[in-house]
Parts: structure tokens; C-alpha cells; sequence
């Protein structure tokens, strides 16, 4: 039998127990003049793997920065990430966002992954007029909700169908057309933002859509949908999905001895895991925002420089933006003198870099528009022989595309 | 939707249905023995995927013989883990086990992101791609055989149960714990060849799984749900319940995710649990005998 | 009368010093929204839980209603938390009588009610992230609107903390009043040994129903509270079956056994994981939550009556002995 009395004694030690956030000790601020940059990475739950890999690129960009002189016009100030494990949760995102501009102070944010930790935690650095730049979530109304504070390297989702209708173009004036395209795509935020955009923009560009399938990740079995995207008559086939689920997709298309023109979306293809699957996931394409061969000398230079602080490891796209973004912000400071959020920001708004070790990503420019939008593109590549090679468009493709038919 | 994908559902339905059995009968034998409901078996799931990866990958063992190196490593996790967890946990009361072995299901899945990292792994062979035709429709052969492995472990569990002391002595313990302790019967003892047993199962489904899929630290998540769904709606503790739930759920899970949009299917298992548990909520095979 | 309602006093006024200790600092008002939100539906959820028995897994269907309710209220209507508390609330009420009322029926118990109350929250966590209106598993953003205050939207944080501090006393006043009453009694009866209560009378279908109702309908008001507190929704944390999971654990840790019981394991276990990861979760990846979980095994293994339960037990030996309005309670559940 349970009583239910207390007395006052106890309520004081309760008490101690609910006050406890109250009486942490705060860390106390840095004495040095360090630009601080709050980095909310995935470090656990199940963004885990890209949140990772994000964090080795946050920190090889600072670290560079810092070997470089740090930020020269504030006397070579260092460049301090503060890291921080956002548990693939939005409301830890949010929360940690909030931790990381009302007590840790930064002068800038950056990363969240996926866009749902990015969006809560994009309103709060923008509520607390505190620059935020997305490293790579793709959800359009990220830059057009007129958040003041928010920066994205990253594109949007609804320019993809845009890239991919014109490498297909690209095919056709090669000879290799394709004629109808189906869909497979995640059923979450990334993967439905991106099948809605593909419907808007294929058929209008000439390439109708006989087959459009959703599943959600962890499927254990693809051969039902593989059936019905091999007998819809599609001889192309773009898809959106999480690496592990398109490993499984690309077995089961190929168990059917169905080879269609594959394009697999983002860093979510463009992967180890996708080619440890071997032979299915050979000679498909993937639309990504980077790749490492990309033809560019800052490129090529990231990626010697990862290669050596990380031995064996290639970066992937989403490391390339997050390297950019964490640069971006650096060079915003130098270009502010300041560490101040404001002056952070206007400096953003007239940002433009064209070249130095931070013009890694495809576009020519990188700026930021009003809503705070960069100009950046994607670029097609190829799994050939166990590689990614970039194959269009052709100003900075490494080599032309390979026949789907290997 | 046309016939052939109405076959090709059918057959991916069954075909998947008999890979969930594998996962969901070591549940069911601790249920049914034990009363105790283990929220982290998808875990040892995975440990055993891992484990099936590990020996391919680094012992070049096929998956299919990594079977016999890896059901004999969870039997003895089993063992310990009696011994160590679950033990203990039969004292404290019925949240407090549920507390313990959702504990042990984070536990693991945050020592595996530890240990091997958040990365996905592959096995992959010639026959990763490989498939059974039957007319129109298909099999891809990793799946194929983790479900003729099910198959062959629940005859194996029938006959073992019926027709050996030990099934015996596990059947009179899930009917009734006070009788056979007053018959003599080690109760301990038989806890800890269930709990044995029952993750020992999983060591054949890993090495079998992992060919078919990936193996991540969270890759047993996907299937502990499920394995309840099948447990409760075969009816809990019963065997010819496992298959049947099994089948049920991977059938109907199948053909709604060939008419439905994906997250509606996946609603399915769960629906028709309700349906179950409401209509029948001894399940629709009843292990023998009264609690 | 005052120390009848002293279980419910004393942590209102313990949350209204928190509250106004955490004013100095949002990132503190941060976490003592956390902690008096989800504290305060484990408050809820442990009338069922501890008190009758009933262990729900599937919390969250009533937490994502109330958010749900309040995101679309605002979005699809205009209409403010005037409105949509009262239909979050009205909208958790159906459902748990619908629920409850299939499963008593049947008589689902243990194992079972727990589980089937966690396919109900899986159902609606599922179809929610499937439904285009409800945002699908995006999510709904609540936009800003001019009319801030009729809407709830302030630029503090500390007004937030401030209706929490409302909720969590309301809660505590209301449940300690059903618990010292009739309603209570029967619970633990029904908790305690369902047959013979009934055998004595204990109306038992009813009772149950009761519970549920109520536990539901804060849950639900909790929800909307996160709703208008955080401008976003979505299936993941306000329906996943996460948040339920989270309501047992800090119940367990705790104390099941106490209306405060899970308030103070919400108190304890939110700050630690924050200190967890600031401290260990940048350099050692899942290390924190190793922790955590650790922490859970051994304290549902050795202290079944929560961390709530083993203070209140060595402050009762120390204090003198004295609860007379505790003999009121003895003889009530004396005469079951």
C-alpha cells in the first residue's frame, strides 16, 4: 500500500530535484575573442551515419581556417565549433539550437541534416536573429517564408526535376532517349517534396510518368514495387529513398532482370553503401548537389585535404556543403570584422565567393540572395566500376556517361 | 491492379510472412514460458545480422553455414542473459520488466552505433540477385531461403515440443508454473533453455536476414513491432499461431502496400492486430491449456 | 484540507520556484518547459499506470491529438486555443472512451492493454504521416500571426513557462483531489486485485473508464500546450511511440507509486540527458544515451518503487510519526 503523504522535508529535496536546471553551472565565456559557430549535427538515432560524416567536414573546415591564421580581420581570431548532438529529433534540433544561441552564445548555426530538424530549429535561430546556414535540407519554404536569418548552400527541392529533365535532354541529343519515367520514392519529408516536384516538372517536360510508388523506410521486401515499375513500361526510373532501402530496391530490380535508366537522389545514393550492393547499383546515375572528381581546383583540393585528415574516406556531397557552409560563415566574419549576428548576417547577404578553398560546389558563385538562397546547382553521376564519376553537364564532368547496359 | 501483381503481392506477402515467423517464434517461446514480453529482441536481431555479416566479411563464410556459428553464440547470449537480466526482472513487477528490457533495447542499439558505427553493411554474393521464377512471378533467393529456413525451424519446434522431455517440460511450465514446480520440475532451468532457445532462433534468422537486407544499429526496430503484432494476433505462447499470424500479417501487409499509399499499408498490421485482440484476444490459434 | 492537498502544493510551488529561477535564462526555460510539459502528462499517465494498474503504451495518440488539433485548428480554421483546447480535449475524451471501451470489454490486461493501446498510437502515427492535410510526416509549421496573443505566440519563452506552471498545478490539484476521494480508492482496488474489488462491488468497467478519460483529456491538453508552446508539429515526436516510452521511464525512475512520482523523474532525467550530451554526446556518439539506458536496467531492477518512492520512505522513518489524514485513506483501503 502506496501512502500518499509528504512531508516538508521532503518536498525540499523534491524541490532541489525540479529547480535542478536552474543550478547547472553555466560554462563560463571563452576569455579569447574565438568565433564561435554552433554545429547541430545527427550524431545518434537514425541519421547517425550522415550526421558523422557531417561533423568530420564542419571540423576539417575549421580546422583549415585555424592553420590558415583563423579570421585575419579580427586579429586571426580562432574559428571554435561548438558540436552538438541533435539525436535526429526535431525537438532536440530546437532545443539545442535554442541551448546553443542563449548560453553557449555562438555568432552563427549551421548543419541540421534532414529537414525536419532543420525547419524548428531554422525558426528559432531566425526568432533570435541569429544566422543560420543550412548545410543541406532541401524543403523549398526554408528560403521562401522571409526568414531574415537563414542562409542555405544547399538547393532547393523543387530544382531538381529541372536538372534531371535536362540531363535527359542531354541523353536524348546523344541518342539515348528515354521515353516514360517511373517513380519510387520514400514515403517522409524528403522523399515526397521530391516526387511531388518530379510530377509537376517531368511531364511538362516531355517525359510522362506511367508509374509512381511509395514505400517506407525499412521496407523489407521491394519485389511487388519492382514488378510494377518493371510492367508499367518505364524505361527510366528516378528514385528517392535512404541508402539502405535503395540497396534493397536495386536488388530487386535486378532480380527481375530490369535495368531502366536509374537516377537516385542525393547523397542518399551518391554512397558506399549503394555501390557495396555491387553489380545492381552499377551504372545507375545519381542527381547530387557535389561529387569528389568534380572538375574544380578547390574541389579537388577539399578532397585531398579530407583524404589526408581522414585516410581511406572519401567526403560525400553533404560533406562538401558542409565544409562551404562552415567556410561561408567564416568568411562572413572576416568580411564583417566582427562576431556580431548582425553584422554576420549583412556581411552574408553581400557575400560573394568565386574562388579560394571555399568555391567547392558546382555553381560558379557562391552568394546569397534576399531569403537568403544560394545560387547552387547539382551535378549527374555514374557508378562505373565501383566508382561515382561525374558525367554531366560537361564543364565539369570527368568523363561521359556509360551505357546503362554494362 | 493486374493479376500478376496481385500474384507477385501474394507471393512477397508469403514469402515475407515466413521470414517474420522466424523472427517472432523465439518471442513467442519466451512469452509462452516465461510471461515476460522482451522489447528487445529486434536487438539481438541484430546483433545476430551483425554477427552473420561479421563472418562473411571476415571469415568468408556464407551466410547459410554462418548459421551454425552464430545460433550457438545468441543461445549463449540467452543463457547469460537469463541469468544476468531477466532473472532478476521476473522479481520486480510487470512495468518494471517492461522498463528493464526496453532499457536493454537501447543499450544495445546505442553499444552497436558504438562498436560498428551508424554505417549500413552489405553482404553482398552472386546470389543476392538471384531469383525463382514461378511463371509471371518471383522470389529473389535470399528471401527464398530465410523463409525455407522458417519453415524447417518451426517443424523442428513442433516436433521438439511434442515429441521430446524438454518440449514437455516447457509446455507444463507455460501451463502452468506453481504445478510443475510442485512436480519437481527446475523452473530456472527450463526459463533459461527457453530464453536460450528463443534468442538462439534469431541467430539463424540474422546470418539469413542480413544477406536479404543491410545491417545497421537500428535495423531491429523495423522488426520488434512486428514480431508482437504476429505473436498476439497467432496468439501468444502458440506456434502453429506464429505461422499463421505471420503469414497473415505479411500477406496483408503486402497486398495493402500494392493498393494503398505506403504509410496507410503500414498502418495494416496494426489495424488487424486491433481487429484481433478485439474479436479474439486469445489469438487465432490459443496455445493448449488454460493460464 | 491543506495537508490532504500537500502532495499536489508543495510541487506547485517547487515548479514556481523553477520557473522563476529559469527566467534568468531561456535555454533554462527551455528545459523547465520540457520538464513541467512531459511531467505533467506523466502525471497523468500514471493515474492509469501506477494507480490502476493499466499501463498504456499508446500516450501519445492522445498528445498528438491535442497538437494535431491546435496545428490544424489554426491552420485550416484561424481558430485559436479558446477553441481548440476545448476540442482537443473533447476529440481525447472519444477516443479513450472508445478505446476503453473495447478493450475492458474484453478484458485486456497487462501485457496486452499495453500493447494494445500502443497499435492505437501506431495506427494514427501511420496514417497522420500519410494524411496530405495533417502536413504527412513534414509536419505543420503554425505560421505567425498579427494577432500574436490570440493565438498564443509570444517572443519570451517565459509565457509558455508560465501556462505550464497553470497545467502541471491543475493537474496535481485535480488529480490529488480524484485520488483522495472515491475514485482513488476504487483504482487501487481495481489495481491491487481487479476480482476481488469487483466481487466487493467496484464498479469496475466504469472506474476504468474514468481514469482513462481523464488521463487522456490532460495528455491531450498537453499536446496542444507543446502545439501552441513550439509552432510545430509533427508525427515523430508528437505521436511516435517514443513519447509514450519516455512517460513510463520517468514514471519508473520516479516512483509509480507517487502522484509526484514521475514528475520528479521527468525533473531528473531531462536535465541529465542535456548534461549527458553537453558533456559526453559531441565526442563519444550514443555514449550518453549508453548512459541512460544503464541507468534505467538497474533502477527498474533494484528500486521497483522509483528513486520518488525510496526518498519518501527514508524521510517518513526520519520524519515523526504523525499523517492523521492519512488515517482516513488506511481505513478506506482497510475496508477493501
Amino acid at each position: 500500500m502506496t501512502k500518499f503523504t509528504i512531508d516538508r522535508r521532503q518536498t525540499l529535496l523534491m524541490g532541489a530535484a525540479i529547480a535542478m536546471p536552474a543550478i547547472i553551472p553555466s560554462r563560463g565565456r571563452a576569455a579569447t575573442e574565438a568565433l564561435k559557430i554552433g554545429v547541430l549535427v545527427p550524431t545518434t538515432g537514425v541519421h547517425a551515419s550522415d550526421g558523422i560524416r557531417m561533423l568530420k567536414a564542419h571540423q576539417l573546415a575549421a580546422k583549415m581556417i585555424n592553420e590558415s591564421g583563423g579570421i585575419k580581420s579580427l586579429g586571426g581570431a580562432k574559428l571554435e565549433l561548438i558540436v552538438t548532438d541533435i539525436q535526429s529529433k526535431p525537438e532536440v534540433s530546437r532545443a539545442e539550437a535554442e541551448r546553443l544561441i542563449s548560453r553557449e552564445r555562438v555568432s552563427a548555426l549551421t548543419g541540421a541534416w534532414a529537414s525536419a530538424t532543420t525547419i524548428p530549429a531554422a525558426q528559432i535561430a531566425d526568432r533570435n536573429r541569429t544566422p543560420f546556414m543550412i548545410t543541406s535540407a532541401v524543403n523549398d519554404a526554408l528560403t521562401e517564408q522571409g526568414m531574415k536569418y537563414v542562409f542555405r548552400t544547399a538547393v532547393k527541392a523543387k530544382w531538381f526535376g529541372g536538372y534531371i529533365a535536362d540531363f535527359l535532354d542531354y541523353q536524348k541529343s546523344k541518342g539515348v532517349p528515354v521515353a516514360k519515367l517511373a517513380l519510387a520514392t520514400e514515403d517522409g519529408p524528403a522523399g515526397q517534396a521530391v516526387r511531388t516536384n518530379y510530377t509537376s516538372v517531368m511531364p511538362g517536360r516531355g517525359y510522362p510518368i506511367v508509374a509512381d510508388e511509395t514505400f517506407r523506410t525499412g521496407t523489407p521486401d521491394f519485389s511487388t514495387i519492382a514488378t510494377k515499375l518493371r510492367t508499367s513500361g518505364a524505361d527510366g526510373l528516378l528514385t528517392c529513398a535512404y541508402a539502405e532501402d535503395s540497396t534493397v530496391l536495386l536488388r530487386a530490380l535486378a532480380a527481375q532482370n530490369f535495368r531502366p535508366l536509374y537516377v537516385g537522389f542525393g547523397g542518399a545514393h551518391v554512397n558506399q553503401t549503394v555501390l557495396a550492393a555491387g553489380k545492381p547499383s552499377d551504372r545507375t546515375f545519381g542527381v547530387v548537389e557535389w561529387s569528389p572528381d568534380l572538375n574544380k581546383p578547390a574541389s579537388l583540393a577539399f578532397v585531398k585535404a579530407f583524404a589526408e585528415a581522414h585516410p581511406g574516406e572519401t567526403p560525400l556531397s553533404n560533406q562538401a556543403q558542409a565544409f562551404v557552409a562552415t567556410y561561408a560563415l567564416a568568411l562572413a566574419a572576416d568580411a564583417a570584422k566582427s562576431t556580431d549576428r548582425n553584422a554576420i548576417r549583412e556581411a552574408l547577404t553581400s557575400l560573394k565567393i568565386t574562388d579560394g578553398p571555399a568555391a567547392v560546389l558546382p555553381a560558379p558563385v557562391l552568394s546569397f540572395d534576399e531569403q537568403g538562397q544560394s545560387p547552387a546547382t547539382c551535378v549527374i553521376v555514374q557508378a562505373i566500376d565501383g566508382k561515382f564519376v561525374t558525367v554531366w553537364p560537361e564543364a565539369v564532368a570527368v568523363r561521359p556517361p556509360a551505357p546503362v547496359q554494362g | 491492379m493486374s493479376s500478376t501483381i496481385f500474384l507477385q503481392a501474394l507471393l512477397s506477402g508469403l514469402t515475407n510472412g515466413a521470414i517474420y515467423a522466424l523472427v517472432a517464434v523465439g518471442l513467442t517461446l519466451v512469452f509462452g514460458v516465461m510471461r515476460i514480453v522482451n522489447f528487445a529482441h529486434g536487438e539481438f536481431l541484430m546483433l545476430a545480422m551483425y554477427g552473420g555479416y561479421l563472418a562473411f566479411t571476415f571469415l568468408g563464410v556464407d551466410p547459410i553455414l554462418a548459421v551454425f556459428l552464430v545460433a550457438p553464440v545468441l543461445m549463449l547470449m540467452g543463457y547469460l542473459l537469463f541469468d544476468g537480466l531477466i532473472r532478476p526482472a521476473l522479481k520486480v513487477p510487470e512495468i518494471n520488466q517492461m522498463a528493464v528490457t526496453l532499457g536493454l533495447s537501447l543499450l544495445l542499439q546505442y553499444l552497436a552505433l558504438v562498436v560498428f558505427k551508424a554505417d549500413n553493411l552489405l553482404v553482398t554474393q552472386e546470389r543476392s540477385t538471384a531469383s525463382i521464377w514461378l511463371g509471371p512471378v518471383l522470389i529473389q533467393m535470399p528471401q527464398a531461403i530465410a523463409a525455407l529456413a522458417s519453415v524447417i525451424l518451426l517443424g523442428l519446434f513442433y516436433l521438439t515440443l511434442r515429441k521430446t522431455d524438454l518440449g514437455l517440460i516447457m509446455r507444463v511450465v507455460s501451463q502452468s508454473r506453481d504445478g510443475a514446480a510442485l512436480s519437481g520440475i527446475d523452473i530456472s532451468g527450463t526459463y533459461r533453455w527457453a530464453m536460450a532457445i528463443g534468442l538462439g532462433t534469431l541467430g539463424i534468422a540474422g546470418p539469413l536476414m542480413v544477406s536479404a537486407l543491410y545491417v545497421n544499429p537500428h535495423v531491429g526496430q523495423l522488426f520488434t513491432l512486428k514480431a508482437f503484432v504476429i505473436v498476439i494476433v497467432g496468439g501468444m505462447g502458440s506456434f502453429g499461431g506464429v505461422l499463421i499470424g505471420a503469414l497473415l500479417v505479411g500477406v496483408a501487409e503486402s497486398l495493402a502496400a500494392s493498393w494503398l499509399t505506403a504509410s496507410v499499408a503500414a498502418a495494416v498490421p496494426f489495424a488487424l492486430l486491433i481487429l484481433v485482440m478485439l474479436l479474439r484476444p486469445e489469438g487465432l490459434v490459443p496455445a493448449g491449456g488454460s493460464r | 484540507m491543506l495537508r490532504r492537498f500537500l502532495p499536489a502544493l508543495v510541487p506547485t510551488l517547487l515548479a514556481i520556484a523553477a520557473f522563476c529561477a529559469s527566467l534568468s535564462d531561456p535555454y533554462f526555460m527551455e528545459i523547465f518547459i520540457m520538464v513541467g510539459l512531459i511531467g505533467t502528462v506523466a502525471v497523468a499517465w500514471n493515474l492509469m499506470a501506477g494507480f490502476t494498474g493499466l499501463v498504456s503504451l499508446g500516450h501519445s495518440l492522445f498528445f498528438g491529438i491535442g497538437a494535431y488539433t491546435v496545428a490544424y485548428g489554426q491552420v485550416g480554421f484561424g481558430l485559436g486555443p479558446l477553441a481548440t483546447w476545448p476540442i482537443a480535449a473533447l476529440l481525447a475524451l472519444a477516443s479513450a472512451l472508445f478505446i476503453g471501451l473495447l478493450c475492458f470489454r474484453y478484458g485486456l490486461r497487462g501485457y496486452f492493454f499495453s500493447i494494445a493501446t500502443l497499435a492505437f498510437s501506431e495506427v494514427a502515427f501511420l496514417l497522420v504521416s500519410a494524411t496530405l492535410w495533417l502536413g504527412r510526416s513534414d509536419g505543420m509549421m503554425l505560421p505567425s500571426s498579427p494577432d500574436a496573443l490570440r493565438y498564443l505566440q509570444f517572443d519570451h519563452k517565459w509565457p509558455y513557462g508560465l501556462i505550464i506552471v497553470g497545467f502541471l498545478a491543475l493537474t496535481l490539484f485535480i488529480s490529488q483531489a480524484v485520488l483522495t476521494a472515491r475514485p482513488g480508492y476504487y483504482w487501487r482496488a481495481l489495481r491491487d486485485n481487479e476480482g476481488a474489488a469487483e466481487a466487493l462491488g467496484v464498479p469496475a468497467m466504469r472506474y476504468k473508464l474514468l481514469v482513462f478519460a481523464l488521463s487522456a483529456v490532460v495528455t491531450a491538453i498537453g499536446g496542444a500546450i507543446f502545439a501552441n508552446t513550439f509552432a510545430f508539429v509533427d508525427p515523430r515526436s508528437t505521436l511516435g511511440v517514443e513519447l509514450s516510452i519516455q512517460l513510463l521511464v520517468f514514471g519508473i525512475i520516479g516512483g509509480l507509486g507517487l502522484l509526484w512520482g514521475p514528475l520528479l523523474g521527468a525533473a531528473l532525467l531531462i536535465p541529465a540527458g542535456e548534461l549527458l550530451r553537453n558533456y559526453l554526446g559531441s565526442g563519444f556518439h550514443g555514449v550518453n544515451i549508453v548512459a541512460y539506458a544503464l541507468l534505467l536496467i538497474v533502477l527498474a531492477l533494484l528500486l521497483p518503487q522509483g528513486l520518488g518512492g525510496v526518498l519518501a520512505a527514508r524521510l517518513r522513518r526520519r520524519a515523526p510519526e504523525k499523517p492523521a489524514a492519512d488515517a482516513k485513506a488506511l481505513a478506506m483501503e482497510a475496508a477493501q
